[in-house]
């Protein structure tokens, strides 16, 4: 059984009269310890594949499962436990130093402060940014946002990772860099699915989303293994 | 009109370009030519050792590498003569290697060719289309990415980059493609189209 499974998924958005479909019967499969990188143009509908699969949105056909159980678009739980939602986008209001941001999602899922804020330095540190965490979200660059956005969605140890264009306005130089921390983090066991605007390194398969429809590999050729590595993320 | 003709601007064979830069990388004697060439070239030249030995030949004529004497071997009476490249070489493999990035413009016309002669029907291009696009998609796969104790070295990065920049190239042809054979389809399938 894959880690996530989406089957015939089919997306609809409406605007006044005008019906778009973002995702047409989309099949994909992602086991543990796979990296698969979407490339897509805007409004291709990617952005709408990594919602789907992190269960933000509802299906109007066909059904997204994450370990095997259908995801209820946000009643399950499993968005920001599970399933980590890379977003370098900060909400002021969550809190002062980056440090306090990555440590908003435990403190909702009740660990202490002291406890969360020590396992928010500790996945910063696994991005690769702990100097920046106790400074100001506005403060950081291009590449440190995508970072911090990693360790925000990291912290709770989750079992699949989503990316929206993580590399997007990174300077080349640290696009890369950026690209072999997502690809440890695969090969640590975390599933990872990202979208993309430009061909990318280290996934293990690529596909390609245009108006909806996904092509390329999007069930793995291989079996599934399951990796005997270290978890991912800090330490409970 | 008449096909324009396209001159192939490289006359260099790609393995005459590689047996010279592995003598430049290693001085080297004919037999561990032809090893190394196996070693680094395999799967991409696939040419035989009477190949190498006819290349090294060549490349010793036109005064691109010379002899010098080899070092004693102790199962040997006579050392071998190992294959250095001379001056005039280093700056030829420079102009070669320049021209192998450069690419084949007689390749890439008769792609084109190939491409018009496979007829109109714009279904059996979409197809076409859609096989290129998965070769894509495969070699992306393949792009390398820098891992803990796996820096990759410096040249390795530069053409890593012109691939994934050439892939993004044809990624964005593809797309283009694609909606112009759709929209073409499309349009002979709708009603009272000519």
């Amino acid at each position: 059984m894959s880690l996530l499974t989406l089957e015939r998924a089919t997306k609809r958005f409406t605007a006044g009269q005008r019906e778009t479909v973002a995702l047409r019967s989309v099949q994909l499969e992602l086991d543990a310890g796979e990296s698969v990188a979407v490339y897509g143009m805007r409004r291709s509908g990617r952005t709408t594949l990594l919602r789907v699969a992190a269960g933000m949105l509802p299906l109007d056909e066909g059904e997204a499962r994450f370990q095997g159980r259908l995801l209820a678009h946000g009643r399950d739980g499993v968005l920001g436990r599970k399933i980590g939602y890379c977003n370098p986008g900060f909400n002021p209001a969550q809190g002062g130093t980056v440090g306090d941001h990555v440590a908003v999602a435990l403190l909702a899922h009740g660990v202490g402060r002291l406890r969360a804020r020590a396992r928010a330095d500790e996945a910063l540190e696994r991005a690769g940014i702990a100097a920046v965490a106790n400074l100001g979200a506005h403060e950081l660059h291009a590449d440190e946002l995508v970072r911090a956005g990693i360790a925000r969605a990291i912290v709770t140890e989750p079992r699949l990772l989503l990316l929206d264009e993580p590399t997007n306005g990174v300077d080349v130089l640290e696009r890369d860099a950026i690209l072999a921390l997502i690809r440890s983090l695969a090969d640590e066991g975390l599933a990872v699915l990202m979208t993309v605007g430009e061909p990318v390194a280290g996934a293990d398969r690529v596909l390609a989303l245009d108006a909806g429809e996904l092509r390329g590999e999007a069930v793995p050729e291989r079996a599934p293994v399951l990796p005997l590595r270290r978890r991912v993320g800090p330490s409970a | 009109m008449a096909p324009k003709r396209v001159r192939r601007q490289q006359t260099r064979a790609p393995v005459q370009t590689a047996v010279l830069a592995l003598v430049i990388e290693k001085p080297s004697y004919g037999y561990e030519v032809w090893q190394r060439f196996e070693q680094r070239f395999g799967g991409v030249l696939d040419v035989g050792s009477s190949r190498i030995y006819q290349v090294v030949n060549g490349l010793l004529e036109e005064g691109l590498i010379e002899e010098v004497p080899g070092e004693p071997e102790r199962s040997r009476r006579q050392p071998r003569p190992r294959y250095r490249a001379t001056k005039h070489g280093a700056r030829a493999h420079r102009e070669w290697l320049a021209e192998e990035l450069r690419g084949d413009p007689q390749q890439l016309e008769l792609r084109h060719r190939l491409l018009a002669v496979s007829g109109d029907d714009a279904s059996v291009l979409l197809e076409v289309v859609d096989r290129y696009e998965r070769g894509c998609l495969e070699e992306m796969a393949a792009l390398r990415t820098e891992g803990a104790g796996d820096a990759i070295a410096m040249r390795d990065r530069l053409l890593e980059e012109e691939r994934r920049l050439l892939l993004e190239a044809r990624m964005k042809w593809i797309l283009f493609a694609r909606h112009e054979l759709q929209a073409a389809i499309a349009g002979t399938q709708r009603p009272g189209a000519s």
